[in-house]
């Protein structure tokens, strides 16, 4: 897989997020095992979007078949994920509770991520 | 506070790659003189520093071009960047000069805590963070504060709704939603939890009753 994201890679709804730093599919169970943690250590208030979506279907061929005979069954469904992407946004949390929660959402990604926050500018 | 950078025109037969590695940037100013643009190269240090305080789309730079003897106020129209290295790659500038009215990008600040949520648990969801406008050049303001005091749950404030500043005018549709209070929600994953909670204590009970009925 190759290049940087070319959108999506900006923080676009909530006030923290998490980001792909490496490329790799994400699969949909992946997108919701990351979710889960996240819900569960925010419990009540906050708000979360999941900025991707699991859209390529991945086949697979039954194990112990001969070749031929046609393409395989669709198993499962991922996303691709490259550098710079947001996987998911967070709103209306303070910040510690924002980065605990991503910390434990980016142990469910197969790649490493980053923690980004939108920007305060200097007076 | 007063923004100012150097620029040096750019010789087109340099590339940008090597202007990034000499430690410049490649940047652009146009609405100078009509549709002509100038090619520019800065600092990259400037660059970064200048952004720490400056907004895109929002803050009034001072630009100096020495070898064209040009200098003037212009916006910072556009600021890319790498996707997730924070190093930024190019820098547009849009002279106000020749400007009447300029269309501009300002940042909402969300002032008081919401009825709905102090005295309810709400949750206060702000569906915009800024705010496109139309204003005279020399009167952008910094941001545009909203008072959520009186929001009471399911009200919603609409930009038809907000008080701009004299001579602002929003770009956006009047009637788009800018922040509402949500009404409190026990989270599904915790309802789920909860029936999880009740499956593993009825075969307790069960158990419990089968044991009264032997004895």
């Amino acid at each position: 897989m190759r290049g940087m994201a070319q959108r999506g890679s900006e923080l676009n709804f909530g006030d923290f997020a998490l980001q792909a730093i490496e490329p790799s599919w994400l699969t949909s169970r992946q997108i919701e095992a990351g979710r889960r943690a996240m819900t569960r250590y925010i419990r009540r208030g906050g708000k979360i979007w999941i900025r991707v979506f699991p859209d390529k279907p991945v086949t697979m061929r039954p194990a112990e078949t001969r070749m031929g005979s046609g393409k395989g069954n669709p198993e499962f469904w991922v996303a691709v994920i490259k550098p710079g992407r947001i996987i998911f946004e967070i709103a209306g949390v303070p910040e510690e509770t924002a980065r605990e929660a991503m910390r434990l959402a980016s142990f469910k990604l197969p790649f490493k991520t980053k923690f980004v926050m939108r920007e305060i500018k200097e007076t | 506070m007063d923004l100012s950078i150097q620029c040096q025109t750019r010789d087109l037969a340099e590339k940008p790659k090597a202007i990034r590695r000499d430690g410049r940037l490649p940047a652009v100013l146009y609405g100078h003189k009509g549709a002509e643009s100038i090619s520019l190269t800065i600092n990259a240090k400037d660059a970064a520093t200048l952004m720490r305080y400056a907004s895109v789309n929002n803050t009034l730079v001072t630009v100096e071009v020495p070898d064209i003897k040009w200098s003037g106020k212009a916006l910072l129209r556009e600021v890319q960047t790498h996707p997730w290295k924070n190093i930024i790659e190019h820098v547009s500038f849009f002279s106000i000069a020749a400007q009447d009215e300029v269309e501009v990008v300002v940042p909402l600040s969300y002032v008081g805590e919401a009825a709905g949520v102090s005295n309810d648990g709400g949750t206060l969801d702000t569906l915009v963070n800024d705010l496109a406008i139309k204003c005279p050049p020399g009167s952008i303001p910094e941001t545009i504060e909203i008072d959520v005091s009186n929001l009471q749950v399911g009200d919603i404030l609409r930009i038809s709704d907000l008080t701009l500043p004299a001579g602002v005018i929003a770009v956006a549709d009047l009637e788009k939603s800018v922040v509402t209070v949500l009404s409190p929600t026990v989270g599904a994953e915790s309802e789920a939890e909860t029936e999880l909670v009740d499956l593993v204590i009825q075969p307790e009970a069960t158990d419990a009753a089968n044991a009264d009925t032997a004895k």
